[in-house]
């Protein structure tokens, strides 16, 4: 591929000694809608954190139109999982999204109505506006993941980066959610998901990343995301039979 | 004219802290300022062991930056060896704090350290020392410190709100956007630290825990929005040390210790507001919950009458002396919710069964769909 | 005659300490696990205003009055918490500090008031915050030697509900056991320790008795069995340790000593401890981080036996050293290069 918009390279990522992520070599091009799936702890939320620089690597590297993550910083928006925000916090709606706006206002400036207009809009595109007054409290988890994807959206970014936007999430949410990736994808950005469902990869994504320890395939939907692939995902492939081998 | 000190020293301890304590308690690490409230001893002993004197303003800067050398071990403490939060603080302080009494019996078992007054404070005697200006005494030197503080707590959280806000709701985007959030974090410690050193002197450690963390839970119970809830924090932190004031030196006459009242007052206070609360106090909930329980028996009945309503052979289950026995209600509970059903214009009666009005029909409706 | 008074009355602490440690340390592991290490300290805090009570009572600071108040005030802490959790969204830490803060605050406000009353004195209070571990009497070692009684017992009859229990609760409710059971019975073992032992360490010192014991031997042992034997070992030999320093060594208090004592085998626990001390691991971690780079091409060879050009040196090097052999065009691993891979994968030690 000649100039992937993000390029990951050697990437190893290990708890306490245990790999997660074995030397993982990606090139993902620009404006593509891409599922990154595989078992459970298969490493797909680690790959998305240490994209963001969240977690560290034993080796390798990542970088986004050649640079690292922090030069890159405004342009990559990041939708971590629900359950890593405390929702008891008094805020609501509305200035969650609006936070999303902070990166660009930078330290000590308040919003500008241009910021709110924007939190607005997205709010609107997500279908949340009439909640914007909302405690976050009072939210179902369709409607908090909306509000998180609406604060990604106002970050104005390149690269979307979300990590299980469809987890515990009603079929209306994520109907409209795919709506809105989608768009995103048809504005030119490249929109990267940990999606846990199989079924719905075809009809959702054009892309695909499946994950195993190693990178098992990765492609265009249409070529990669076969039946012989899906096996050696989900059941197992020469490493991780050998790994289960030696733990007996 | 003394009280009037007294109680505006009580004031000033209080709004600063009550400020800060708001994002104490959201952020979880309420128990870190109890650890700190013991480590700045360490921090005084270990400063006073280095200028042999204790009026000077080093002890202050020695207490402070112990209170955020805590903070510092601890969090090293639970991100080396994965420990939770509670016991590494329940490892760290109490290590700090023994080697302060340990330094201090051994080398200055003869200097005045009253370790009562450093860790219980009181509130009386903080209005001793007065600033003089030409000769005339115009309050407190504590009054003046404390009116510092709260005036530098209040301007550090107007200018850093935001970033104040992003960080304790989400440090993962903190992080993600650029904003270093650690930095933010220590500063805040810091404002913490020296708001508590510097409100141990005044009142006492034990009363600073209670100031700092009541009004903002209290707060917490009441606002949906940060804003109001410094907002609140701070004003029932006010109402907290002025009753508590005036209820020592009222009824009890000044027998007993002014800031041992006042955070008991802060308990009552919350107690108050956790029961009393309209929205999401404990009596409203209960009131709440029971309503809905009649409210979902009156659905059973209109879902049960509209069943059999139509069909034959099922007259008995429409039976006004029977459906009691159907549904396994008592009478009491029937006959509750029958009437309900007759004012509302719900059911009617007719030969002794229970049917369904028009309207009743249309609840019958819609409560079904809604079920389904 | 003195010397023989002083031993008697050092080997009283000694026992006393010991034993206090040792229980202590062992009911600690529970409340760790339970995410409530501090609520020693909440309830040692909370105790003071059921003393002062008791004191004005009964007209008498025997240990068993003393001991009785705090337990009632204890007790009505720990109600009030869980009232609080259960109707509000506050979450345990605020809970914590607000009845620690309030209930001491308000027991201040006993002692204030009583502090013209014959008997009373502000020496009490000093006791009760700084503990007088040199000032154990022979009741109060049986007292605190029948609480680890009462507590060893418990265990050993509740062992398995309270493993249970503790691992997962709504397992062990859908068993068809009733958690409320186990709960109160670990709460009324908690107040117990704490205040049995607040009079010989003192409030502020009580959560390390609690809580450093049981943190240092996680690092030695998963298992729910040993943690505890060990935790009551490593109080134990606090107290010994700090007992034994502070009589030899002049106006060293007790109580302080037995904390820096247990401070310290926490800290020995966790950088050295075998499998999980952290120097041991960041030994290990940077040894797995060199042998990664250097051996990472041997995963590519076991996957599907072709290189990349940008490897070929790489590959040649590890072939010298016999991790691989060349067939043709292709790579494979030699039985060496296939242990490596192996190794690498579980994490294990090379």
């Amino acid at each position: 591929m000649n100039n992937p918009q993000i390029l990951i390279e050697d990437l190893t990522v290990a708890y306490d000694l245990n790999p997660v992520l074995w030397d993982i070599d990606l090139q993902i091009p620009k404006g593509v809608l891409l599922a990154v799936i595989g078992p459970n702890g298969a490493g797909k939320s680690t790959l998305i954190k240490s994209m963001v620089g969240l977690l560290k690597p034993i080796s390798g590297h990542i970088l986004f139109e050649g640079k690292p993550y922090k030069e890159m910083q405004k342009k990559i928006a990041y939708v971590p999982q629900r359950n890593s925000v405390d929702w008891d916090f008094p805020t609501n709606v509305f200035d969650v999204v609006s936070m999303g706006r902070y990166g660009h206002l930078g330290w000590f400036k308040k919003l500008s109505k241009k910021d709110r207009t924007l939190c607005e809009e997205a709010l609107e595109k997500v279908g949340m506006l009439s909640f914007k007054d909302r405690q976050i409290s009072e939210l179902s988890g369709g409607q908090q993941q909306r509000v998180f994807l609406a604060r990604a959206l106002v970050q104005e970014a390149d690269i979307y980066l979300m990590d299980e936007p469809f987890q515990g999430v009603d079929i209306k949410t994520e109907k409209a959610i795919v709506g809105l990736l989608k768009e995103l994808k048809n504005a030119g950005k490249t929109v990267i998901v940990v999606h846990h469902a199989l079924e719905t990869v075809k009809s959702y994504f054009d892309w695909v990343t499946m994950i195993n320890l190693k990178v098992i395939a990765h492609g265009p939907v249409q070529e990669k995301f076969t039946e012989e692939n899906i096996v050696k995902t989900y059941k197992s492939n020469r490493l991780t039979e050998l790994r289960e081998a030696s733990y007996e | 004219m003394i009280e009037l000190q007294m109680l505006s020293v009580a004031i000033f301890v209080s709004l600063s802290c009550s400020l800060l304590g708001v994002f104490l308690v959201l952020r979880k690490m309420s128990m870190q300022i109890d650890a700190i409230s013991h480590t700045v001893l360490l921090g005084i002993v270990v400063a006073f062991m280095i200028v042999l004197d204790l009026n000077s303003p080093v002890l202050i800067f020695g207490a402070t930056l112990m209170g955020v050398i805590t903070v510092f071990l601890t969090e090293v403490f639970i991100k080396a060896k994965k420990t939770d939060e509670e016991s590494a603080v329940g490892v760290v302080f109490p290590l700090l704090f023994s080697i302060a009494v340990i330094i201090i019996t051994l080398y200055f078992g003869g200097v005045h350290l009253d370790v009562d007054s450093v860790l219980l404070g009181k509130l009386e005697f903080s209005i001793f020392e007065q600033v003089e200006v030409f000769g005339v005494e115009i309050g407190p030197t504590m009054l003046y410190i404390m009116m510092l503080v709260f005036i530098m707590n209040a301007i550090f959280i107007k200018v850093f709100f935001k970033e104040l806000k992003i960080v304790s709701f989400d440090y993962a985007l903190a992080a993600s956007l650029g904003f270093m959030p650690a930095i933010i974090h220590y500063l805040l410690m810091a404002f913490i630290s020296l708001t508590a050193v510097t409100a141990f002197n005044a009142v006492g450690s034990v009363l600073v825990i209670a100031l700092m963390i009541g009004p903002a839970a209290t707060a917490l119970l009441l606002t949906k929005e940060l804003k109001h809830t410094l907002l609140a924090s701070g004003i029932i932190g006010f109402v907290n040390s002025v009753l508590g004031f005036f209820i020592a030196i009222g009824p009890f006459k000044g027998e007993v210790t002014i800031s041992g009242m006042i955070a008991t007052q802060t308990l009552i206070t919350f107690i108050l507001v956790l029961v009393f609360s309209p929205y999401r106090g404990i009596i409203m909930t209960l009131v709440k919950r029971h309503n809905q329980k009649l409210d979902f028996a009156f659905t059973i009945l209109v879902l049960h009458i509209g069943t059999h309503e139509k069909e034959f052979g099922e007259e008995h289950e429409i039976l006004r002396s029977n459906i009691h026995y159907e549904l396994k209600w008592s009478q009491k509970k029937f006959d509750y919710q029958l009437q309900q059903g007759l004012n509302k214009n719900i059911f009617l009666i007719k030969n002794d069964e229970i049917h369904l009005t028009k309207e009743g029909w249309n609840y019958y409706k819609s409560k079904k769909r809604e079920l389904s | 005659m003195n010397d023989f008074l002083s031993n008697y009355i050092l080997i009283l602490v000694l026992v006393g300490t010991m034993l206090l440690g040792a229980v202590a340390g062992l009911l600690g592991v529970f409340t760790i696990l339970r995410k409530q290490a501090l609520i020693g300290d909440a309830l040692s805090h909370a105790a003071l205003p059921g003393v002062v009570l008791s004191f004005i009572f009964f007209h008498e600071k025997s240990m068993i009055v003393l001991i009785f108040g705090a337990a009632i005030a204890a007790f009505v802490a720990i109600f009030l918490m869980q009232l609080i959790k259960k109707y509000s969204k506050i979450k345990n830490d605020a809970i914590l500090a607000i009845i620690l803060s309030s209930f001491f605050g308000f027991g201040q406000v006993l002692l204030s008031l009583i502090r013209n009353e014959a008997g009373a004195s502000q020496a009490g209070l000093d006791h009760f915050i700084f503990g007088q571990a040199a000032a154990i009497s022979t009741s109060d070692i049986l007292t605190i030697a029948a609480s680890l009684v009462i507590v060893l017992i418990i265990l050993t009859i509740l062992w398995r509900h309270i493993k249970l229990f503790i691992f997962n609760e709504a397992y062990y409710q859908s068993l068809g056991f009733n958690p409320v059971f186990v709960r109160m019975i670990l709460s009324v073992l908690t107040v117990l320790i704490v205040v049995v032992s607040i009079k010989s360490v003192g409030v502020i010192l009580m959560s390390a008795l609690l809580i450093a014991p049981g943190v240092a031997a996680r690092q030695w042992s998963q298992k729910l069995f040993f943690n505890v034997q060990l935790a009551g070992i490593f109080g134990a030999i606090s107290g010994l340790i700090g007992t034994i320093l502070s009589a030899n060594i002049s106006k060293l208090p007790t109580g302080p000593v037995i904390v820096i004592s247990a401070s310290l085998i926490v800290i020995v626990s966790l950088l050295f401890a075998p499998k999980s001390g952290y120097i041991g691991n960041r030994i290990r971690f940077f040894i797995y981080q060199k042998r990664v780079s250097k051996f990472k091409v041997l995963i590519h060879i076991y996957e599907n036996s072709l290189i990349s050009n940008s490897q070929f040196e790489e590959v040649e090097e590890l072939v010298k050293e016999a991790y691989a052999f060349k067939k043709g065009e292709e790579y494979f691993l030699t039985d060496k290069g296939m242990s490596v891979v192996t190794k690498l994968l579980t994490g294990g030690d090379l």
